[in-house]
C-alpha cells in the first residue's frame, strides 16, 4: 500500500468487502447477465467460425488438396502431367499428389431413365489416397481400385433415392452399388458402367459428384499425360502458402494456388454476410451490457450514497471511493467472462454431441479466441465507463447531500 | 485551537435565500469540550458542519491549528478531515459492509499505514470504548449505543486535534447517552481530546466545559452569559 495517504491498496480493501458482504443475489444476476453477453458476442462468431472451419477442412479433403496445379495461361489442361507428378511427388514437404482429368458428361439412370449433366472425375486411385479422402467415406461398395475400367464412384446426393421427395438435389433417383449407369461424354462416346461404390462425405458440391480411374478416362478421352488439375497435399493447411512457393521455386510454370486462394471466392461473401451480423450482434451485446452494467452500478451506488458521504466525511478520497465500485465492477467482468467462457465451451460441447447440420456437412463450433479476446477487452472497457459515470456522479456531490442519502 | 471570524452560511432553497449563520465569530481552546446548543433550527448542526469542513462557508474564516482552511482545496480539505479531524454522527454512519474493526480501522488503512498496525491501533481504541469483544462483528449485529461507540472509536484512532460530535444521543436511550457522554468526558479528560459537540439536551450539559449557545445563526450572548454563570463556571475559560 501507497503511503500517500489514499493509495489505491484502500480501494481495493473496500471493494473485497463489499463483494464479500454485499447483495450476493444482485452480484450472482450481474455476472451472469455479463456472461449471457459474452455467449451473445462470440455465439455466432463460433458457428462462423465452425461453418468456416468444416468448408476448408471439405476444399482440402475433397477438392483441392493444400495446393492445386491448375494449366497455365490459355491452356486447357497441363501438358505432361505424369512427369509433373513425379517431379512433385520429389519436392520435400509433400506427402500426396493426384492429377485429375475432368469432363463435362450426361449421366443416367438405365433403370429409370433419369439422367444429370455432371463433370465426371478420373484419378488414379492411389495416388488419390495420398491427395483426398474419398477412400474414407465410402458408405456403400468399395473403392476404385487401379486397373479399374468400366467401374464409376458415384457421390451419395447424385445417386439420390427412389422416392424423389427424400433428395436434396436433382439426382439419378436412387442408384446402389451394382446399379448400371450409361455416361454420355462430350466427344459423342456412350458407356455404361456399373456403380462400384457410394461415397458420402455430408458436403453437398463434393457429394453430387461422380468418378472413374484415368484409364478408364483415358481410353475414352485419349487424355493420356494431361491433366485439368494437380492435388497437391503437404503437412499441414497452415502451410499451404509456403509449400506454394516451394513448387513455384522447384520450376513449376504452371499456375499454383493454394486452397485457400482457390475457395476464398464461393464462401468469401456468405462469411462477410456472416461478420457483418456478427459485428452487428456484437455492438447491440456490448449496449446491452453497458446499459446493465450502468444500471447495476448505480442502482448499487445510489443505495450506498449515505456510505460515500461517510467515507468521503472521514477523509477518503474520491479517487479512492471511485476506484472501489471500479474493482467491483471489474470484478463482476472478470466473473462473468469466465462464466461465459465456461458457457460457451459448454455449448460447443453440446453441438459437438448434438450435431448441427449445415449444407456442407456437421459443423463443430470453434471457439474463436481472438474474437473472444476483442470482446473481452471491449466488454472491460465499456464496463469501466459504465460503472466510472454513475460512481463519479455520486462521489461529486456535497458530502451532507451524500450523508442524507 | 479554533478560530472562527465573522461565520456566514447562506442556504438557496429555490430562489430564497436562507441565512443558516449570520457571522459567527468564537474561538475553542485545545483540550476543551465544548457544547454547542440551542433551539432547533438555530444553526448549530451549520455550525459545527463548517467548523469540521465538511460544508462550504458562503463568508467568514476558520482557522485550525494555525490553517486558514477556507483557502484549501477540495483534495486538501480531504486530507485534513483524514489526519487532523474526527467525527460522530447522530445516526452512527458506519460502514455497513465493514466489520466493528475495519470500520474504526480505515481511517488510519487510508493513510498508508501497515494493515496489521491499523488492526493494532483500531482494536486498542475499541477495547478503550470497551467493544474489545465484538471487533469481528459487522455493525447490524450492534446495538445503537455499540454502534455510536465504535463511531467514537473511529473517530479516535487517528488520535485527530478535534472531534466533532454532531447530536451523537439523538438516537439512544439515556443509558446508552450517558455512557456515551461518560466516553467523550473520559477522552477529554484523560488524553486531552478536544471535542465539539452539538446537543439540544438540557441535561447533556453537566458534560461540558463550555456551551456556545446558538440561535437564529447568531451566538445567542446572553445566555452564554447566563448559563455560564450558572451551570458551568469554567465555561469561557481556557483549560
Amino acid at each position: 500500500m501507497e503511503n500517500n495517504h489514499g493509495g489505491y491498496g484502500v480501494s481495493l480493501y473496500l471493494a473485497v468487502r463489499a463483494i464479500r458482504r454485499g447483495n450476493r443475489s444482485t452480484l450472482v444476476l450481474t455476472i451472469l447477465i455479463i456472461a449471457l453477453v459474452i455467449v451473445l458476442m462470440n455465439f455466432l462468431g463460433m458457428i462462423i467460425s465452425g461453418v468456416v472451419t468444416l468448408y476448408n477442412d471439405q476444399m482440402i479433403d475433397y477438392q483441392y488438396g493444400h495446393v492445386a496445379i491448375e494449366p497455365r495461361d490459355k491452356e486447357i489442361v497441363i501438358a505432361d502431367a505424369d512427369a509433373l507428378v513425379k517431379r512433385l511427388k520429389q519436392i520435400p514437404g509433400i506427402t500426396g499428389v493426384s492429377a485429375h482429368t475432368g469432363t463435362a458428361v450426361t449421366i443416367t439412370n438405365i433403370k429409370t431413365g433419369k439422367l444429370q449433366s455432371k463433370s465426371l472425375t478420373a484419378f488414379n486411385p492411389e495416388d488419390e489416397q495420398s491427395a483426398t479422402k474419398y477412400h474414407m467415406v465410402i458408405t456403400d461398395g468399395d473403392y476404385l481400385s487401379k486397373g479399374d475400367t468400366g467401374q464409376i464412384l458415384i457421390g451419395t446426393l447424385l445417386a439420390g433415392n427412389e422416392d424423389e421427395s427424400q433428395d436434396k438435389m436433382p439426382s439419378l433417383g436412387g442408384i446402389k452399388v451394382g446399379d448400371r449407369v450409361e455416361v454420355a461424354y462430350s466427344n459423342g462416346v456412350v458407356k455404361t458402367y456399373r456403380v462400384k461404390g457410394i461415397y458420402e462425405s455430408l458436403g453437398v458440391l463434393i457429394d453430387s459428384s461422380a468418378f472413374v480411374t484415368r484409364n478408364e478416362m483415358d481410353s475414352i478421352m485419349h487424355s493420356e499425360d494431361t491433366a485439368t488439375e494437380i492435388l497437391v497435399r503437404g503437412a499441414s493447411a497452415d502451410d499451404a502458402p509456403a509449400l506454394k512457393y516451394t513448387i513455384m521455386s522447384y520450376g513449376v510454370e504452371e499456375k499454383v494456388k493454394t486452397w485457400n486462394e482457390k475457395g476464398k471466392g464461393i464462401m468469401g461473401d456468405a462469411i462477410s454476410s456472416f461478420n457483418l451480423i456478427k459485428n452487428i450482434m456484437t455492438f447491440v451485446s456490448l449496449i446491452v451490457a453497458s446499459v446493465v452494467v450502468f444500471i447495476v452500478t448505480y442502482i448499487n451506488i445510489i443505495n450506498r450514497k449515505k456510505q460515500i458521504g461517510i467515507l468521503k466525511a472521514i477523509g477518503i478520497r474520491k479517487q479512492i471511493i471511485v476506484g472501489s465500485y471500479l474493482i467491483q465492477v471489474l470484478f463482476q467482468c472478470a466473473c462473468g467472462i469466465l462464466v461465459g467462457i465456461l458457457m460457451l465451451n459448454a455449448i460447443s460441447f453440446v453441438l459437438t454431441v448434438i450435431k448441427l447440420r449445415f449444407p456442407m456437412g456437421y459443423i463443430t463450433p470453434v471457439v474463436d479466441y481472438s474474437t473472444l479476446a476483442v470482446s473481452i477487452v471491449l466488454l472491460c472497457i465499456v464496463s469501466l465507463v459504465s460503472g466510472y459515470i454513475p460512481a463519479r456522479q455520486v462521489v461529486n456531490e456535497e458530502i451532507l447531500d451524500a450523508m442524507r442519502g | 485551537m479554533i478560530e472562527v471570524t465573522d461565520l456566514k452560511k447562506i442556504y438557496l432553497l429555490g430562489a430564497v435565500e436562507v441565512a443558516a449563520l449570520r457571522g459567527v465569530s468564537l474561538s475553542i481552546q485545545k483540550g476543551e469540550f465544548v457544547g454547542i446548543m440551542g433551539p432547533s433550527g438555530s444553526g448549530k448542526s451549520t455550525l459545527l458542519h463548517q467548523l469540521g469542513l465538511l460544508d462550504t462557508p458562503t463568508g467568514g474564516h476558520i482557522r485550525i491549528d494555525g490553517t486558514d482552511v477556507a483557502q484549501l482545496d477540495d483534495e486538501a480539505r480531504t486530507r485534513f478531515r483524514l489526519l487532523h479531524l474526527g467525527y460522530v454522527f447522530q445516526d452512527y454512519a458506519l460502514v455497513s459492509e465493514l466489520t466493528v474493526k475495519e470500520n474504526v480501522a480505515i481511517p488510519t488503512i487510508m493513510q498508508g499505514k501497515p494493515l496489521a498496525e491499523c488492526y493494532v491501533a483500531a482494536t486498542r481504541v475499541l477495547e478503550k470504548v470497551g467493544l474489545g469483544k465484538r471487533l469481528d462483528h459487522l455493525v447490524f449485529e450492534l446495538s445503537g449505543g455499540e454502534q455510536q461507540r465504535v463511531s467514537i472509536a473511529r473517530a479516535l484512532v487517528n488520535t485527530p486535534s478535534i472531534v466533532f460530535a454532531d447530536e451523537p444521543c439523538a438516537n439512544l436511550d439515556t443509558e446508552n447517552s450517558r455512557t456515551v457522554l461518560e466516553l467523550f468526558r473520559a477522552v477529554n479528560r484523560d488524553l486531552g481530546q478536544t471535542v465539539v459537540m452539538v446537543s439540544h439536551e438540557p441535561w447533556h450539559m453537566e458534560y461540558f466545559d463550555r456551551i456556545i449557545f446558538i440561535r437564529d445563526g447568531l451566538l445567542d450572548t446572553e445566555r452564554i452569559l447566563r448559563e455560564g454563570q450558572q451551570n458551568c463556571p469554567s465555561a469561557g475559560e481556557t483549560p
